[in-house]
């Protein structure tokens, strides 16, 4: 992906007649300002302050990704202005933060405004000293200043502005405040460096040098040697292009080999040279004196109001992070989830909706009512009997899977209203990296066992192609969904010594898996940072709201689904199709030693892997131990689902998909007969 | 609305949907943290209503205590 800036499919179309190019919109000619900054600090509202009704959003070529285009007049001189997507740092990770960089690179902005949220100047300050760094010509606009304000935090924008060098203006441009300052700043910033409507003076010239960062000696020497080895033109400083070959950034590398030709070789050896020096990667040194630097400067110009951390807390914090501590507080928390989910919700609760109602009332009273009134036994078995819409795909979803999702949502908004989901992704992060994943790759995990189709969709946050395809294989293998999850421990539930293998059958396949397929796709380990939230005592009202919101799209997204696949099944047994294909599927059951009638339940799992698990929760009464752990672990690593698979089509192709279910589907079975007959032969009766 | 991964607060309406790509659930609107990528689904419609309607009755409250001091 990151490739991008030696792509010339992503290149803005430009009519060649100026530099200030870009497509939609005719900004030819005109001086052109760039917005830039994380997103949701107001860059929009500026983009349309200083826009007029000439504006067009359209997708940067070559990608998805919108960009915002519009043309201006500050006083009466005409300006091109370019909202760009959200960035954090100038080595892009994600694809919209890879297109700003382009607009950067490309198209050659006279004036960038970096939009910073004054609340959080600390966080965002690094990304202007790399700007700076660049060679930009940066404006810094501090907005949302009303908010800072209100939360007692004060900044001298005048002592900010003699320490970075450059201008600084404070706006809350929600209200307008600040506006007209911005543009008078804007305007002389214009006017100085000779850019206006007749002409671009300076467009050609190559960007200033200025050093605001000092690196450590070692890094300081590779880049004076980088920039004595580098003589072609670039957008940015020397200087800002050592830094990015230093960080690993693709994009850059390709674009200094096609500039340097033979030369390129002995700066990728400086670079080597350099990185070999340092025991961690060379981006988190660079982030880390990148940040100090911008702690330090903002010692003199920033007042913010004492924060009080509790020590008990920063404690536990710091214990849920210690693989020592971490790893028992992990599995002490996985056990309570297993009690309340798999206990309370999948014995207790699924036993009152299953038995006393769905069974004592609900689907006898509907039969009941069949009988009587309608005389065609098709439309009879389409809403009750053993497979229709009520008696099986409505007790399906509401006396099965909705009291053990509900626990479990229950649980999840705790964990995660508690804060404790990014110290997870830093603890597993040492385990992710052995697999060639990095703690970022904890998110589509963790969402995972919420929903699949959506963590697939997660996994285009990741930085390589290496680890999306191999976090994609992993969610469609051993990450089973929420209420897969649910159903699967509901079947384990009062088999403790069940649940323990089960657990260590499927963490083992999900390193081994990750380990070989990790071998087979090699590529360079990822780096992984991310700043915490603080560890708290979850807010009851916060809990309540994100279960409520979570069981509400329960019933409005996932209910449907049941009650389609319910009438899928009566179509296929009308047709026949759904005979077939369960003989089919029999041959394959009895070879995990299961009897005949699993091969419903699996023929479930294709329309959704949860509506799979109910089927063999229906079950488990007739079923011994060893084929209750065989069914769970085979149906665990089952298919993915219809709608996980279309999203892996569309994510990553469907060469990669096909391979994925191709690998699976076998290998699903494969496990499931080979545990089947190795407890055979060892003689072990559970 | 604030991210259940990082604790970003960030406003709904300018972060981007996640289910865009998603052909089996157009429409169900998850949202996506733009400082971490974390999916969530936005506040349901009943607490958003609660919410309105308490912020209504607070707005309602404070404006009779200012007509009456006045």
């Amino acid at each position: 992906m990151q490739e991008s800036i030696a792509n010339p499919r992503i290149l803005p179309e430009s009519n060649g007649a100026s530099c200030h190019g870009g497509p939609n919109v005719d900004t030819s000619g005109l001086p052109l300002i760039a917005i830039v900054g994380s997103p949701n600090v107001g860059k929009s509202v500026l983009f349309n302050t200083l826009t007029g009704a000439y504006v067009t959003v359209s997708n940067y070529p070559g990608t998805t990704v919108e960009v915002s285009r519009g043309k201006g007049r500050l006083a009466g001189q005409p300006v091109g202005v370019v909202d760009t997507p959200g960035m954090y740092r100038l080595v892009p990770v994600t694809e919209e933060e890879r297109v700003a960089r382009d607009i950067l690179l490309q198209e050659r902005p006279a004036v960038t405004l970096h939009v910073v949220d004054a609340k959080n100047l600390e966080r965002m300050l690094p990304m202007t000293l790399q700007l700076i760094e660049a060679g930009q010509p940066v404006i810094l606009v501090c907005n949302l200043m009303d908010e800072a304000e209100r939360l007692g935090v004060k900044i001298n924008t005048t002592a900010l502005e003699q320490v970075l060098g450059i201008q600084v203006v404070a706006t809350a441009l929600t209200t307008g405040r600040g506006a007209d300052r911005l543009k008078e700043v804007v305007l002389s910033s214009l006017n100085r460096n000779g850019h206006s409507a007749a002409g671009c003076a300076n467009c050609e010239s190559k960007p200033a040098q200025v050093a605001v960062v000092q690196y450590p000696p070692a890094i300081e020497d590779a880049l004076q040697q980088i920039e004595t080895q580098m003589y072609g033109s670039y957008q940015l400083t020397h200087r800002s292009i050592a830094l990015l070959l230093l960080q690993n950034d693709a994009g850059v590398a390709a674009l200094v080999a096609a500039q340097e030709g033979a030369q390129y070789a002995d700066v990728q050896a400086t670079v080597k040279a350099a990185q070999g020096r340092f025991s961690q990667p060379l981006s988190l040194v660079i982030a880390r004196y990148q940040r100090e630097a911008a702690s330090r400067i903002l010692q003199k110009v920033l007042t913010q109001p004492v924060r009080r951390v509790s020590r008990f807390a920063e404690k536990v914090s710091e214990a849920t992070m210690n693989p020592l501590t971490g790893i028992p507080l992990l599995l002490l928390s996985m056990y309570l989830l297993y009690q309340f989910v798999g206990v309370f919700g999948a014995q207790t609760l699924v036993d009152f909706f299953e038995n006393s109602l769905f069974g004592a009332y609900v689907n006898p009273w509907i039969n009941g009512l069949l009988a009587t009134y309608v005389p065609w036994p098709a439309i009879r078995d389409l809403i009750g009997n053993q497979y229709g819409v009520i008696t099986l795909g409505v007790r399906y979803a509401i006396a099965i899977i909705l009291p053990i999702v509900g626990t479990f949502f229950l649980a999840f908004s705790v964990i995660e209203d508690s804060g404790y989901l990014p110290r997870l992704a830093m603890l597993i992060d040492r385990v992710f990296k052995k697999i060639g994943l990095n703690g970022r790759a904890v998110i589509p995990m963790v969402l995972g066992f919420g929903c699949d189709t959506m963590a697939t969709i997660v996994t285009r946050t990741l930085e390589t192609r290496r680890e999306r395809v191999l976090s994609t294989i992993l969610l469609s293998l051993a990450i089973p969904c929420s209420a897969q999850l649910g159903v699967m421990l509901g079947m384990l539930s009062g088999r403790n010594d069940l649940l323990l293998i089960w657990a260590a059958i499927m963490t083992g396949i999900f390193l081994l898996v990750g380990l070989v397929t990790a071998r087979l796709m090699p590529g360079e380990r990822p780096t992984f940072y991310m700043e915490l939230p603080p560890l708290r005592l979850p807010s009851p009202k916060n809990v309540f709201v994100k279960t409520y919101t979570r069981m509400e799209w329960y019933f409005r997204e996932v209910f449907p689904l049941f009650i389609i696949a319910s009438l899928v099944i009566w179509l296929g047994r009308l047709t026949g199709l759904f005979d077939l294909a369960i003989s089919a599927l029999e041959p394959l059951v009895r070879w995990l030693g299961l009897p005949d009638q699993t091969a419903v339940a699996f023929l479930f799992g294709f329309f959704r892997r949860d509506y799979g698990a109910a089927g063999l929760y229906d079950l488990r009464n007739t079923m011994t131990g060893v084929q209750i752990l065989v069914s769970t672990v085979t149906m665990t690593l089952f298919v993915p689902c219809v709608a996980q698979f279309s999203v892996t089509v569309k994510e990553r192709g469907w060469k990669t998909a096909l391979a994925i279910v191709v690998f699976i589907f076998p290998f699903a079975f494969l496990i499931g007969g080979l545990l089947n007959w190795l407890l055979m032969v060892l003689g072990v009766k559970l | 609305m604030k991210c259940g991964f990082c604790g970003y607060e960030f406003d709904p309406e300018e972060a981007g949907t996640a289910c865009g790509s998603c052909p089996l659930v157009k429409g169900c609107h998850l949202v996506r943290c733009p400082r971490c990528g974390y999916e969530m689904l936005p506040e349901a419609k009943l607490i958003i209503w609660l919410r309105n309607l308490k912020n209504s009755t607070i707005n309602r409250a404070g404006k009779t205590v200012k007509e009456k001091s006045t």
